[in-house]
């Protein structure tokens, strides 16, 4: 059976890579740091599969046709397809897992999720930012879920925890011998493209890591009032909740948490046994 | 999604930098194959980021098209809050 080996979460600002100078050499340290804590659990974790839970951003989906959740079914990804992230355009190559995406799809599907079934998708910053620096030689075997963080309505926080749940276990009943790390991307409070962009508001973030790290049933509770209040792309800390729906109990600790390129940002990972 | 005729295009033209130089070589065909009214298209052409914010492009497609062509992040913000009246926040931390 597949094991579960590691759970993390990190934030996925473009600014990482399209406008580094955003952050000065103090603050890059303390990034790169946080980087290589969760680089080093993953690396002692012995994962060979990533499954990435993320949003994206227009760059791989058509507005018109848009889940809720959505599984990459492909056996290979292409990107970024952004021609302003910093990462020469498409010079990224990863190799998927199809079998453990059509996986997910089955037993959310029996389990009451209405997934759609994403063939190809352009991996775009949602997907690649992180990686960029937890597997800079793209070595791994990977899959990518996607969560609507952003076209309004938006499943609910806590229908996220729930299809992280469904996710974990689908991971566990697959056969074959994988060891398996999981990491939610995006957040933390942010605003993106409107008038308020650059707006963090520490206050929410410190209440959102401490109920996703306590990972009880409060932290399904949270509103999307409560996101709105803050920033549109504070939305997004739905990929965190899912990990911890995949790990389910399991406790998280901060890696880190500073302010920085017009982000809360956050870096954290569970106590996976 | 209102303003969906100007949403699709806009991510078609960050999508690829052909239809992009297409867009940019000869905006008013391309406007006319997507369908935008005469202000949709007029708006887009001087690239009036607040007007456009307020008549419905969605602001992660606003601001990728942004990125995509290299346009100032400040005067993009700035043209934001003249047209909404929100006030700068900018770089605040509450």
């Amino acid at each position: 059976m597949a094991q579960i080996v590691a759970a993390m979460a990190s934030v996925h600002t473009p600014l990482l890579t399209s406008a580094p100078q955003m952050a000065d050499a103090t603050m890059w340290e303390k990034i790169h740091h946080g980087f290589d804590t969760l680089r080093d659990t993953l690396t002692a974790s012995g994962a060979d599969t990533l499954v990435v839970i993320s949003d994206e951003h227009f760059n791989a989906l058509d507005p018109r046709r848009y889940p809720s959740f959505g599984v990459v079914t492909a056996a290979t990804g292409v990107g970024p397809v952004e021609n302003w992230l910093g990462i020469p355009r498409n010079s990224i190559k990863v190799n998927f897992v199809p079998e453990l995406a059509e996986a997910i799809m089955t037993e959310g599907v029996h389990r009451g999720f209405d997934l759609t079934r994403v063939g190809e998708a352009g991996l775009e910053h949602g997907f690649v930012t992180c990686l960029h620096f937890l597997t800079p030689r793209w070595d791994l075997s990977y899959l990518w879920l996607i969560q609507n963080c952003v076209l309004p309505p938006l499943p609910s926080v806590g229908r996220c925890y729930e299809f992280g749940r469904m996710v974990g276990e689908a991971i566990r009943k697959w056969g074959g011998s994988r060891r398996v790390a999981v990491l939610g991307t995006g957040g933390l409070s942010h605003a993106v493209g409107t008038p308020d962009m650059g707006r963090v508001d520490q206050k929410f973030d410190a209440k959102f890591l401490d109920l996703l790290c306590a990972n009880n049933s409060a932290l399904r509770e949270i509103t999307d009032a409560e996101m709105d209040a803050v920033g549109n792309g504070t939305h997004e800390v739905r990929n965190w909740v899912a990990v911890a729906g995949v790990v389910a109990g399991a406790k998280g600790e901060v890696v880190m948490y500073e302010t920085t390129m017009g982000v809360g940002f956050g870096m954290m990972r569970f106590q996976v046994a | 999604m209102s303003a969906q005729a100007l949403n699709i295009m806009l991510v078609d033209l960050f999508r690829s930098d052909e239809a992009l130089a297409r867009y940019q070589q000869d905006p008013d065909a391309v406007a006319a194959d997507y369908g935008l009214s005469a202000e949709e298209r007029e708006r887009l052409k001087a690239k009036e980021m607040g007007w456009l914010y307020t008549h419905g492009v969605h602001p992660y497609i606003l601001v990728q098209f942004a990125f995509a062509v290299r346009y100032d992040m400040g005067a993009y913000l700035k043209q934001l809050q003249e047209a909404t009246g929100q006030i700068s926040l900018e770089s605040s931390v509450s």
